[in-house]
């Protein structure tokens, strides 16, 4: 699994946040677009591209966008 | 594994319950017009009807089924059971089917089934109902069911504000030997029933003064559940909803 291309499905969930401005150190959390209803679409893009099924718990416990991906990929 | 297949059993109707007020989803306070729209664009939720005080899901479920029993031209004396689903009953301490039973005037031969399960009520009480059915021994039987959850979910929560509606239902079901088969693929994700938990006001945590001034402060909206850590586990359940059913039907 890779980071880089985690991070662009991730940025492919914001319409209004610059894929630039989403890196692997981003804290997610704290983009002015970041809702509730991102992080359902976040979660339906992990079941989508990796066949992996992260729960409530696993957003809330990432800062970053890396520590999400370490999430994913711990369960890959 | 519980795949049930079931035969010699029909749906003869199916009739609904809705209570005349409604919420519109774009007028709640907590969310911007912007933010309304987006959940509305989400969920197709654009809004939800709404119980009076006082009126309870198997009110709603009684009218629905009174209106079934008279478009099939059913004697109420040929009913052999009925069934009541809900996560709100009428009371602590009565199964509200006897509630039910009572209104629709059925007689003392008629068995009487409760049901609490959450939002696959319907699906497992028919199972069940329509299991009892295909024997033949039971010829007639409804099965009722709904939520008032509007009272018990917690105003100020964002999360739920835009989900939940008040609604009662009536399912005719009757043997038939010429009847499709019906098939059902049930199964219980018990390790993450905490998602969904109200953890006190039951037997295991009572009430305390209190904790049930929390619960009407929460009610009512005073107290939010985000600043407690008493809420609904919104992703979670999304996650389940989006992985499992999908794969139960694909089987």
């Amino acid at each position: 699994m890779d980071l880089n291309s985690f991070i662009e499905n991730f940025a492919e969930q914001f319409d209004e946040t610059d894929a630039s401005e989403i890196k692997a150190e981003t804290v997610f959390k704290e983009l002015d677009e970041w809702s509730s209803l991102i992080a359902l679409s976040v979660i339906a893009m992990v079941d989508e591209e990796y066949d992996i099924t992260i729960k409530g718990d696993d957003i809330r416990n990432s800062n970053t966008v890396e520590d999400l991906f370490n999430a994913v990929k711990s369960k890959a | 594994m519980a795949f049930l297949k079931i035969q010699n059993v029909s749906i003869r109707g199916i009739a609904a319950c809705v209570p005349p007020k409604v919420e519109e989803n774009m007028q709640i306070d907590l969310y911007t017009p912007d933010e309304a729209s987006q959940i509305i664009q989400s969920t197709g939720i654009e809004r939800k009807h709404i119980a009076e005080e006082g009126v309870t899901a198997s009110d709603l479920s009684t009218k629905a089924a009174e209106k079934l029993i008279n478009e099939l031209g059913w004697q109420k004396e040929s009913i052999d059971a009925i069934a009541f689903f809900t996560q709100t009953s009428d009371y602590i301490n009565h199964p509200s089917v006897f509630e039910i039973h009572k209104s629709l005037g059925l007689n003392e031969e008629c068995a009487c089934y409760d049901f609490y399960h959450g939002c696959p009520g319907w699906v497992i009480s028919l199972s069940a109902m329509c299991s009892m059915v295909s024997g033949g021994s039971y010829k007639r039987v409804l099965l009722l069911g709904g939520d008032c959850i509007s009272k018990r979910i917690y105003k100020s929560y964002r999360e739920e504000r835009p989900l939940f509606g008040d609604c009662g239902t009536a399912t005719a079901l009757e043997f038939d030997k010429g009847a499709t088969e019906m098939c059902f693929d049930i199964g219980t994700r018990s390790s993450d029933g905490a998602s969904l938990i109200r953890p006190v006001g039951g037997e295991r945590n009572p009430y305390t003064a209190e904790t049930c001034q929390r619960e009407i402060d929460l009610r009512t909206g005073k107290l939010s559940p985000d600043a407690i850590g008493e809420a609904m586990d919104g992703m979670s359940v999304f996650s389940f909803g989006i992985t499992v059913p999908p794969k139960s039907i694909k089987r």
